[in-house]
């Protein structure tokens, strides 16, 4: 989950950078809970644990980009079930196509 | 064997050696020095906790109620290290430290002035608390004043951020704070001088006991505490001076309770303890 070799150290960033994209993109699929973005990540490059992940939806939800709405749920306390907004569905087309564009530029700088 | 700490979590109740509740305190301790600028703080601590609940019943069983200190950091290392967003601004607002006058729990033995004092100035707690015995001394009390007015406003540092600041150093976890503690603690109890006064204790325990034990066969056998055979005038003698003791000790207790401020106001709490004591007691005994 935290590679630490020198030449890994300098993946962190980029991952941490993209982290909110990576979370707005599984939010987008379908409303879901905490645990299931969590175990989504969990198998990617972006694998972070609720430490990391609750402030960052708590600043979304902020930013006005996921809503959540509590679900009771069979068994254990009520959940927070989160989805897009409409900002935060343009948030996420934004930040794709710039990732997208940044992707060409770095490719293209060799010619 | 270990203590076992009850906590609650999301609204249920967990069971956590000691050891694991020190590292679980730590760490939610330390959640809330970096999300100090997060206005959603606590709702984002609650669910931590909630989490962090959850990953423990994992841990559970009908034959297992309790967490021990490796199943809690496993626990924690799933939920990872807490990341404040716009953590860079935050990191570098704590670079030159803000450095406070706070009032410090942490080893504390009256109100924690003292042990906040010596944080903020870096030193010794042992070296304040002289400072104040002997100002206490030169002032003649006067600088219980002092000390009373301090904890009224001096605020005591509650939360992680505040403890960080009481030291104005880097960060500091409520585990950190603890570990000092205990191990200043360690030190002293391993220390010669208190070894030697432990053992100059004990003797001096037995030697009293001794003399007592002698006392008491004499008295016994009708004679005074001297040696001399009992009489009513040894025995008036005697009761004199027992006397003389109890008037000399309250005579003292007089003199602190209108004297020091801190005596005054033990004694009149102990005072509508008493009554309340009393007052529940008639009320039980009449039913």
């Amino acid at each position: 989950m935290t590679p630490s070799t020198p030449q890994e150290d300098k993946l962190a960033p980029l991952r941490k950078g993209l982290l909110e994209l990576a979370v707005l993109r599984v939010i987008s699929g379908r409303e879901v809970y905490a645990a299931d973005i969590l175990e989504r990540l969990s198998a990617t490059q972006f694998k972070s644990g609720e430490g990391t992940l609750y402030p960052l939806l708590s600043k979304l939800r902020r930013e006005g980009l996921v809503a959540y709405e509590w679900e009771e749920s069979a068994a254990g306390p009520p959940r927070k079930y989160y989805s897009l907004t409409e900002a935060g569905k343009e948030a996420l087309e934004r930040q794709s196509r710039y990732l997208k564009e940044l992707q060409n530029t770095i490719t293209n700088l060799n010619k | 064997m270990n203590k076992v700490v009850t906590i609650n979590l999301g609204g249920n109740a967990y069971q956590l050696e000691e050891g694991a509740y020190d590292t679980l305190r730590a760490y939610l301790a330390e959640a809330e020095q970096k999300l100090a600028d997060d206005p959603d703080k606590e709702e984002i601590v609650k669910d931590l906790e909630q989490a962090i609940g959850g990953k423990c019943n994992a841990y559970m069983s009908a034959y297992k109620n309790v967490l021990t200190q490796s199943e809690i950091e496993a626990v924690l290392a799933e939920m990872g290290p807490v990341e404040a967003e716009g953590g860079e601004r935050s990191a570098a607002n704590a670079a030159p430290a803000p450095k406070r006058l706070y009032r410090l729990h942490e080893g504390r033995v009256l109100f924690g002035v003292c042990t906040g004092l010596a944080a903020y100035f870096g030193i010794d707690v042992a070296l304040v608390r002289l400072v104040c015995i002997v100002l206490t001394v030169i002032t003649g009390g006067g600088f219980v004043l002092a000390y009373i007015l301090a904890v009224i406003f001096i605020p005591e540092a509650e939360t992680g951020a505040q403890k960080a600041e009481a030291f104005g150093s880097m960060p500091i976890t409520a585990q950190d704070l603890v570990d000092k503690a205990k191990e200043g603690f360690d030190q002293f109890k391993n220390s010669d001088q208190w070894r030697t006064w432990k053992q100059e204790m004990r003797e001096q325990r037995r030697q009293w006991k001794h003399e007592y034990r002698a006392h008491r066969r004499m008295h016994n056998h009708g004679y005074d505490w001297q040696g001399r055979p009992r009489s009513f005038l040894s025995e008036l003698n005697e009761f004199v001076w027992s006397m003389f003791g109890l008037v000399v000790i309250v005579f003292f207790v007089w003199i602190l309770y209108h004297h020091l401020p801190l005596v005054h106001q033990f004694l009149d709490s102990a005072k509508v303890i008493w009554d309340n004591f009393i007052y529940s007691l008639s009320k039980a005994l009449s039913k």
